[in-house]
């Protein structure tokens, strides 16, 4: 009853990011695929030239049909991670940072509820907006270029979306962490962003480029490389695991 | 029987700053306690210990004859804490806060909730970003009456509210929830007359030390000064009132020495003088609190 009310009382608060981010994601749908159908060839030239020829050989460029590889590079190599990252930055420091500048906090912590519960209450129901959004978007995607008679590796691009949002909830937690660990929220955003800036430093040179954050958020391991579904998902879930056990023993020492 | 609240050597540091300092002190089921003392003493976080909103550098704090964090979710049920300044969720309406608070409490009092929000006059669909300081007090309090706790935490609750406000909810408490004797109630404030009024034993906090604790009945005090400023002549009845027992003048500044019975009574007759300024101070109390409250007016009128 406790996280059911928890859970509620979050939603309704940042219902708003939830519109707000669903009419943006939906709006990119429709220019993601519409502009496949009128600029589709300029498109297909500047993103293999460009961005992605470093990270795959031409023969294996041909295994892949030109429409999946043009959704992949522009819904899960940009639309999808640039969208989670903001709708994470300004949820994990709202919901922390900023209830604890507004002193809310004091008056949720003293309700008979754990911290333990609080907590994923909490980041319960900030997992569940961002995976609402991003979900829904996605199968919008898939919809929408049926409908437009396009065909596409659909359980590929799906599975790269499922990494996608698992590697969007590490940093979810990490928000999260940086969040309860400072009282203001503007300083929460901006450190998260700094932090994803150090782990993306890695994506400059090619011989570490794995090792970046948003080598794994877009799923490039799997979608391009051909690597295990399994070597992808395993790291996001244990470090998703080990970053919400650390948060919420951080958030159960915290005063407030 | 074992009390209801012991608290025992209880110490909180705050960036290398002493809070409190080895605070102990036993409360027992039903009674009233007051803690006062200057702004800093420690009175808060006190009491958001006692919340468990801050965590004890050293010392003990068992209630229920638990430990504080060893407490279930249906122990904490029956304490409700209500923090000084507002700190409920500015966006939602009255309903939708009194609904929120609701589900954490499976014997929530509904009757008693809309009978408060009507005394009040807290309309359930207005949003709790248009109340005043006042309002928002109120509601918090009712917030937690209507939770039925043991164990009621109050931090500054008449801060922000005018005389008449204040004396409703003295009135509101001693009615409808300290009555029965049923409940123990830990109280925060600087307004000594509403301390007096509500508590049976008053603790004074000082530099994050508790440094008395005594019945209240010894504490209040025999005599008590309404200092007046009045911008005319002010009406010789004033000084003739019953209880009234020397008058000491200052140009047009006087010194009214009243007994502590008659004093509401002389208090509210110069307030209705047009144009009046008044301060009250507490006299003749007992050692320790009449440094502190000899130091600073405890009630300010404009």
């Amino acid at each position: 009853m406790v996280f059911r009310n928890l859970l509620c009382k979050e939603l309704r608060q940042y219902r708003w990011l939830f519109w707000i981010s669903l009419g943006l994601a939906l709006l990119n749908v429709f220019l993601v695929v519409l502009s496949h159908e009128l600029l589709g060839g300029i498109i297909k030239e500047v993103s293999v030239d460009i961005w992605e020829k470093f990270l795959i050989s031409e023969a294996d460029l041909a295994t892949l049909d030109e429409f999946s590889y043009y959704l992949w590079s522009q819904w899960n190599a940009k639309s999808l991670y640039q969208l989670g990252l903001i709708m994470i930055t300004v949820l994990a420091a709202a919901q922390f940072a900023g209830e604890s500048s507004k002193r809310n906090m004091s008056f949720l912590l003293s309700r008979p509820a754990t911290r333990r519960q609080i907590f994923a209450g909490k980041s319960g129901a900030g997992l569940i907006l961002i995976y609402l959004v991003l979900g829904v978007s996605t199968l919008f995607l898939c919809v929408f270029s049926l409908l437009v008679n396009h065909q596409a590796l659909w359980t590929k691009l799906l599975f790269s979306s499922v990494i996608s949002l698992l590697w969007l909830t590490v940093l979810y937690l990490l928000g999260c962490l940086l969040s309860i660990l400072t009282p203001f929220p503007l300083l929460a955003g901006l450190a998260l962003l700094g932090v994803v800036a150090i782990l993306a430093v890695p994506g400059c040179f090619l011989p570490t480029r794995a090792l970046s954050i948003f080598y794994h958020i877009k799923a490039v391991g799997y979608f391009l490389k051909g690597d295990l579904l399994l070597l992808s998902v395993l790291p996001a879930l244990l470090l998703s695991g080990l970053l919400y056990y650390y948060t919420m023993k951080v958030f159960e020492q915290k005063d407030f | 029987m074992e009390p209801m609240i012991v608290i025992k050597d209880l110490k909180k540091v705050f960036s290398k700053k002493n809070v409190l300092q080895s605070v102990t002190c036993n409360l027992k089921a039903g009674e009233v306690f007051g803690l006062s003392g200057p702004q800093g003493a420690g009175k808060s976080i006190l009491l958001r210990a006692l919340a468990g909103l801050v965590k004890p550098t050293s010392g003990q704090i068992k209630i229920f004859g638990k430990d504080l964090a060893a407490l279930t979710v249906e122990e904490k049920r029956k304490i409700c804490y209500v923090a000084s300044e507002s700190v409920l969720y500015e966006y939602m309406t009255v309903a939708e806060i009194v609904k929120f608070s609701k589900g954490f409490y499976p014997n929530w009092d509904v009757q008693s909730c809309e009978r408060y929000l009507k005394r009040f006059c807290l309309p359930p669909e207005e949003k709790i970003k248009d109340f005043s300081i006042g309002m928002k007090s109120q509601l918090a309090l009712i917030l937690a009456l209507a939770a039925r706790p043991s164990l009621l935490l109050l931090d500054e609750p008449f801060s922000g509210l005018d005389r008449y406000k204040r004396m409703d909810l003295v009135d509101l408490l001693l009615e409808d929830y300290l009555a029965r004797k049923e409940h123990t109630v830990i109280i925060a404030t600087d307004y000594l007359e509403e301390m007096e009024k509500l508590s049976d034993r008053m603790g004074f906090l000082q530099d994050g030390y508790l440094i008395r604790i005594a019945p209240t009945t010894q504490l209040r005090g025999k005599e008590k000064l309404i200092r007046v400023n009045f911008k005319r002549q002010p009406p010789a009845y004033l000084f003739e009132m019953p209880g009234v027992r020397r008058v000491e003048r200052e140009g047009r500044r006087y010194y009214l020495f009243t007994v502590v019975d008659n004093f509401t009574e002389i208090y509210e007759s110069c307030a209705k003088v047009p144009h009046v300024v008044l301060d009250v101070y507490h006299k003749n109390m007992a050692r320790g609190f009449q440094d502190y409250s000899s130091d600073s007016p405890t009630i300010e009128i404009r």
